[in-house]
Parts: C-alpha cells; sequence; structure tokens
C-alpha cells in the first residue's frame, strides 16, 4: 500500500516538475479590483511592451455566456500596432461553454515578438447569436505606462485589460523552478533597493533547507503519533505524499484543465 | 513508539520534536529577513515611515526624540486619530536599531531602513523560542500540543510581517511573549525567588514597550494572588520581588514622562494634542454611537479577523480567500472546544479551587486584550487591525490548541492527521510567499 502511494506522489511530483515554467515579466497587483468589459463590437485589444528578450506567453482572463448549441470563435492576434496588417502570429479558439472565469494562456514562440518594443495583443470575436456573450477583465484605471486598452482598434486612453507576460527560463526543468523564484526575488529586491541582492541566495537557499527540515520532522512526529509499527517504506510514502499534496493545495495554477492553454502560430 | 528501531529513523524518531522547533524557528526567521529585504522601504508595513524617522532622530539628537504636537490638520479628513503619539510610546528596541544605525548607517533612507530591520528580525527566534518553552509548560505530556502552535505562529503572515520590518509592535510582542514565558515559569514552579525576579525582568521589560502588551500586568497580578492565597507571607514576597524588578527596571520612564510631559503615559497629550491640530475625527462613543451600531458600521470584527492573519490594505498582503475560510473555521472550532470544556467543567459542579489556572490566565490575557482593543476603538481611536492583539498570540494559539484538542478523541488517528498539517502549514506559506507576496512588491499598481 505505501509503495503504491508512494509511486503516485512521485507521479504526481514528476508532473509538477516537468511542467513548463515561465518568470512573469509583467503582471498587475493583486489588490487592483478587476472589472469585465463585454465585447460589444467583436474587437478588443491591448498595446503592450515587450520589455526584454524571451517573452513567450500572455495571460488573459475571460468570461463567456454562450446559449445552448451556441458558440463564441475568438482570434487571438499579436501585431506590430494596432491596424497593422501583418502578424506576428495568431490562433483561433471556439468557446462552447459558459464559464464565469477562462484563464486563457497564450503560448508562442520567445522572440517571436522583437525584444523591447511596443506590439499589439488584438482579440477578434465572432458570436454564434445574439445571447451569447464574451467579456474580458480589465482595469479603469491606467496602472500599466505602456500601453492601453482598445475597442475596435481603437484606444481607450486610461484603461488597460487585465494581463500577465512571461518569458522562458534558461535553465532545464526542473531547475527553472528555482530560477523562476530566484529571479521574483531578485527583482523585488532590487524594487526594495536593498542592496543585498546575491546575499539573498544564502537565506533562500537556507529557508528552503529548513523548509525540507520541518517535512522530515514533521513525518517523524507523525510516524511516532502512529500505534502501528511504521517501515521506512511508510515514512517515505508519508512525505512524499505531503509534497505531492502541497503541490496540488498551492500550485493549482499548473493542475490540468487550471488553464486554457492556446499555442499562437 | 512505532518506528522500527533497526532502520535507522531511530535517531530522528528520538529528536523529531527538537529538529521539527529548530527548523520552524529557522524558517520564520530567514522568512523575516527575506521579508525585510525584498518589501520596499517605508512601505514595508504600517507606520515604518514614522518608526524609522525616530530611531534617526535618536541617532541625530543622541536622545529620546520629543513630542512637539501634531501639524494643523494632521486628521483632519481621516478616519483615525493617534492614541498615543510614538514619541510617547516606550520602546527600547528603537536604542539596539539607533546604535546599529550610528555604527554602520550610510546615511541613505533605504540601506538605513534594511540596517534598522534587522533588529525587529532578530526578535523573531527569540518570541518563537521563548512561545515554544512557554508550550513545553503548559502542554508537557503532547508532543503535537507544543509543536502544531508553534508552527501556527511560525507561518502567519502577519505574524512574520511585524517582525520583517521597522516598528514597535514587534518588540512589544517579544517582551509579551517573555512576560507569559516567565509567568507560566513561575507559576510551574509555585513561584520560587529565581521564578519571581525573572517575571519581574520580563514583566519590566514590557512596561518598556508598548502598551498593547501591558495586559500581562493584571493577570501576573491575579495569577500570584490566587496561587499563593494560602501563604499570605509568600505573597507579599513574591509580590515584592516582583514589583521591585519592574520598578528597577522600568520607572525611569514614566518619571520622565511626567517630568517632561506632566503625563506617565501620554494618553492625555497626545489626545489633547489631536484635538489642537483641528479636524480630527470625534471618537465613535463620544458620536453617540452605541457599541453594536459601532461594531455593524465598520465592521470591526471582520477587519480585526482579515488582519489578525494577514491583509493590510495599504501593504498589499491579502490572503486568498479560501485560507481565511479555513482559518474562521478552525477558530470557530477552537472557541467551540473551549465552551465545551467549560460547560463540562460547569456540569461538573467543580469547586473554584478546581479551576485549571493556566488555561484561565491564558483567557484572561487574550480576551482581555481583545476587549481592551474594542473599547479603546471605539472609545479613543479606530484602529482597525489585528496586529494589536499579537502581544497575546501565545495565549490565543495555546487556547486554539486546548479548544481543538477537544475534538480529538472523536476523530480516528487525530495525531497523524495533525503532524501532517505542519510541513503542509509550512509549504502553503513558502508558496504564498514566492507567488504571492514577492510577486506583489513588483508587480503593477
Amino acid at each position: 500500500m505505501s509503495l503504491v502511494v508512494a509511486v503516485l506522489s512521485m507521479i504526481v511530483i514528476a508532473y509538477f516538475a516537468l511542467r513548463p515554467v515561465f518568470i512573469p515579466v509583467a503582471e498587475f497587483s493583486r489588490e487592483i479590483l478587476l472589472l469585465q468589459t463585454q465585447t460589444l463590437t467583436g474587437v478588443k485589444g491591448q498595446t503592450m511592451l515587450n520589455p526584454g528578450e524571451g517573452l513567450a506567453r500572455i495571460d488573459l482572463r475571460l468570461t463567456t455566456d454562450v446559449a445552448p448549441e451556441g458558440w463564441i470563435r475568438v482570434k487571438f492576434e499579436l501585431k506590430p500596432e494596432p491596424g497593422a496588417s501583418d502578424t506576428y502570429a495568431s490562433e483561433i479558439v471556439v468557446f462552447r461553454e459558459t464559464r464565469e472565469d477562462w484563464r486563457v494562456s497564450l503560448r508562442f514562440q520567445p522572440d517571436v515578438v522583437p525584444a523591447g518594443e511596443q506590439f499589439y495583443l488584438r482579440t477578434e470575436a465572432i458570436l454564434s447569436s445574439s445571447s451569447d456573450r464574451l467579456f474580458f477583465r480589465y482595469i479603469q484605471t491606467d496602472e500599466y505606462p505602456f500601453g492601453n486598452h482598445y475597442d475596435l482598434d481603437d484606444e481607450i486612453p486610461g484603461q488597460d485589460l487585465y494581463f500577465k507576460q512571461f518569458r522562458i527560463t534558461t535553465t532545464p526543468r526542473p531547475f527553472a523552478w528555482a530560477e523562476a523564484i530566484w529571479a521574483r526575488l531578485a527583482d523585488a529586491s532590487r524594487v526594495a533597493q536593498s542592496g543585498a541582492t546575491a546575499m539573498l541566495a544564502i537565506p533562500l537557499a537556507l529557508l528552503i533547507l529548513s523548509a525540507v527540515m520541518v517535512l522530515v520532522g514533521g513525518v517523524f512526529v507523525a510516524a511516532r503519533e502512529l500505534t502501528l509499527p511504521v517501515r521506512a517504506v511508510d515514512v517515505l510514502a508519508i512525505a512524499l505524499t505531503l509534497v505531492a499534496v502541497s503541490l496540488v493545495l498551492f500550485l493549482p495554477g499548473e493542475l490540468p484543465r487550471a488553464s486554457l492553454e492556446i499555442g499562437l502560430q | 513508539m512505532g518506528l522500527k528501531r533497526e532502520w535507522g529513523g531511530h535517531f530522528l524518531e528520538r529528536h523529531s520534536e527538537g529538529l521539527v522547533v529548530a527548523a520552524l524557528i529557522a524558517y520564520a526567521t530567514l522568512n523575516a529577513l527575506i521579508w525585510s529585504v525584498v518589501r520596499p522601504p517605508i512601505f514595508g508595513g504600517p507606520d515604518e515611515e514614522n518608526h524609522f524617522r525616530l530611531i534617526q532622530e535618536m541617532v541625530d539628537t543622541g536622545g529620546w526624540p520629543l513630542f512637539k504636537g501634531y501639524a494643523e490638520n494632521a486628521f483632519a479628513g481621516l478616519a483615525i486619530r493617534a492614541q498615543v503619539a510614538y514619541e510617547l510610546t516606550p520602546n527600547m528596541s528603537a536604542v539596539p536599531a539607533a546604535l546599529l544605525l550610528g555604527a554602520f548607517g550610510s546615511g541613505e533612507v533605504a540601506f538605513d531602513i534594511h540596517l534598522a530591520r534587522l533588529v525587529n528580525v532578530a526578535l523573531f527566534p527569540i518570541t518563537l523560542g521563548l512561545a515554544y518553552l512557554t508550550l513545553r509548560r503548559l502542554f508537557p505530556s503532547s508532543v503535537l500540543m507544543r509543536v502544531w502552535p508553534l508552527a501556527v505562529m511560525a507561518t502567519t503572515p502577519q505574524f512574520t510581517l511585524l517582525f520583517s520590518y521597522v516598528t514597535n509592535d514587534s518588540p512589544a510582542i517579544a517582551a509579551s511573549t517573555f512576560g507569559v514565558y516567565a509567568l507560566v515559569r513561575a507559576f510551574k514552579a509555585d513561584f520560587g525567588n529565581r521564578e519571581s525576579v525573572l517575571l519581574g525582568v520580563a514583566l519590566g521589560l514590557v512596561a518598556l514597550h508598548k502598551f498593547t502588551g501591558f495586559m500581562i500586568f493584571p493577570v501576573a497580578g491575579l495569577t500570584i494572588v490566587w496561587a499563593l492565597r494560602r501563604s499570605p507571607t509568600r505573597l507579599l514576597k513574591v509580590a515584592g520581588i516582583v514589583a521591585l524588578f519592574v520598578l528597577a527596571i522600568s520607572l525611569w520612564w514614566y518619571v520622565r514622562m511626567v517630568i517632561v510631559y506632566g503625563d506617565p503615559f501620554g494618553v492625555a497629550t497626545t489626545q489633547a494634542a489631536v484635538d489642537a491640530s483641528g479636524g480630527a475625527p470625534i471618537p465613535y462613543r463620544e458620536r453617540g454611537y452605541s457599541l453594536w451600531r459601532f461594531l455593524t458600521e465598520t465592521e470591526w470584527v471582520g477587519e480585526n479577523f482579515a488582519t489578525f492573519w494577514g491583509g493590510y490594505g495599504i501593504v498589499k498582503l491579502k490572503l486568498p480567500a479560501a485560507v481565511y475560510i479555513l482559518l474562521a473555521g478552525l477558530s470557530i472550532l477552537g472557541l467551540a472546544g473551549l465552551a465545551a470544556r467549560l460547560v463540562g467543567w460547569l456540569r461538573n459542579q467543580r469547586r473554584s479551587a478546581d479551576v485549571d489556572w493556566l488555561p484561565t490566565a491564558m483567557a484572561m490575557l487574550f480576551f482581555g486584550l481583545l476587549a481592551l482593543s474594542l473599547w479603546s476603538s471605539y472609545s479613543v481611536d479606530m484602529a482597525l487591525h489585528g496586529r494589536y492583539l499579537f502581544p497575546e498570540f501565545l495565549p490565543f494559539i495555546a487556547l486554539l490548541t486546548i479548544g481543538l484538542s477537544t475534538f480529538a478523541p472523536l476523530v480516528r488517528r487525530t495525531g497523524p492527521v495533525v503532524a501532517a498539517t505542519i510541513p503542509l502549514m509550512v509549504a502553503g506559506n513558502l508558496a504564498y510567499v514566492l507567488f504571492v507576496l514577492v510577486p506583489d512588491v513588483i508587480a503593477l499598481g
């Protein structure tokens, strides 16, 4: 039994370890109140900046309200600018179900958008009937300094669609997780002007080590509480199960079907 | 003990408690250190700018900062008014911070704030260590009942925050936790001379910190009276020893306050200055609000609960909604367990002499501070924040543990399941730090 649990837990851990890892390069604070805007013209978009090398993912949040048997066809495009005839990458997706919170994750080849340049994310929706509705999460205040919300390719100054930009990691999986964690901490440390970015590596390494020691100690405290004889494989199974459960509980965004991944070609 | 000894788990089995405790304290301290590094200067937490200004003034003048009143309309249009001015609130931790800045400060605000934060970070392992020593005395027969509450303390985000930025809250918490430890130790040792001296020293230190920690004074007094009620001579002796050390350590501050301001606690001076500044909000009680109307209109309970665990709008610490629901469930269950124990005790018609004093003292400490916090919010300053209750976080956690343990016999294999939540708490905290707190520092808006 313990062996089965250990193997199942290892499969879950391997799933997480081998997930593609991205590093956020632009995101809005969780404190900002997100509102919903309905696409009435069928075309919505947002100009944004590619802040550096390796941009490969943009996340959006949508709501669909689809009539029975209905559908909403959305074309996602990356363009140099609003009104431009050429396209960096695009893909068409058909939504056939009503859902409050689609977490759409647009994936594309790194540097399909030139680094350091502004570009335009355009969405064009065709609805099967007048009772279908498509909403985007957006922000009613101008929080993003490098672009704006567009409707029918016309700028709406002072508003932004909600989005999140990510770049790829440079290290292979599963070490890419460490790179992603470090990149965020280092960025935060720079923003906080602590002047100790490199030194942050030591407490971070010790922090993770102490978390592992809590896991080991916690497993043995749990084993002590068991009245049955406990074998080494049981202890291993408890430890692996706790790691797997932690990953499922605390990284829900990485679970299958947590987001709709769309590859732009 | 369950583990078979031949496979090498013997050592870890025997030392698992020590390992978890050491790892939890190390984790919490490193966590607070990382928070202190990545959170922007001045905006590390509530009022950091003011606390740092005072320390800087101490470096510049070489003495305690003097209160000169408030600027005109300083509180006009605000929902809150000051309760006690920062300059009038005792805070001994400002002294090592000022010495640190004097020796190593660069004059650059960002660097100096990060440097001063180290004093608050250093108080975290001391606080947690004292909490664990107290829990050992409160729950000598259960490993889980002393390790699980420590894990809650080590992984509560708001608690970590208070030890990661320049504030007078964490020193008050550390001092108060020392007071609780010394009180429990003295009670368990029947107030021997050494324990009484330690209690006097601890209470003296509490008296030199923010007033939110002062709940320990009446409770310590009652505890001494209760414990020694049958031997008046010893009662007088212990009370004398404790009072002597408290006064020897802290009296100078209050004498200085009387000499400089004519006001030992600074409350009257502050309120006069707030009123003189003009336009300050009138306390709810003076406005004629009933306590019930005050509670419902200000959402005092909900806001205090939310900010007790994490969440302060201005400095972005919100916890996921599911976590609040879980914590609310645990708190309600803990309260229900305490109520069930109380009802059981009353049903058995026990005599008052049978009162288990330490849990009673813990209840007086936490619920006493809660009541005082409510009353001061209602009658003096509408200060909505759960952190004001943290000087009695240890009594709260002890009560929660006692309350929850009431239900332990109803659940099969409670022990291993509860033990398993300890690593889960750390994992959740780590995920929160890495995927919520740190990204929010760099997020737009």
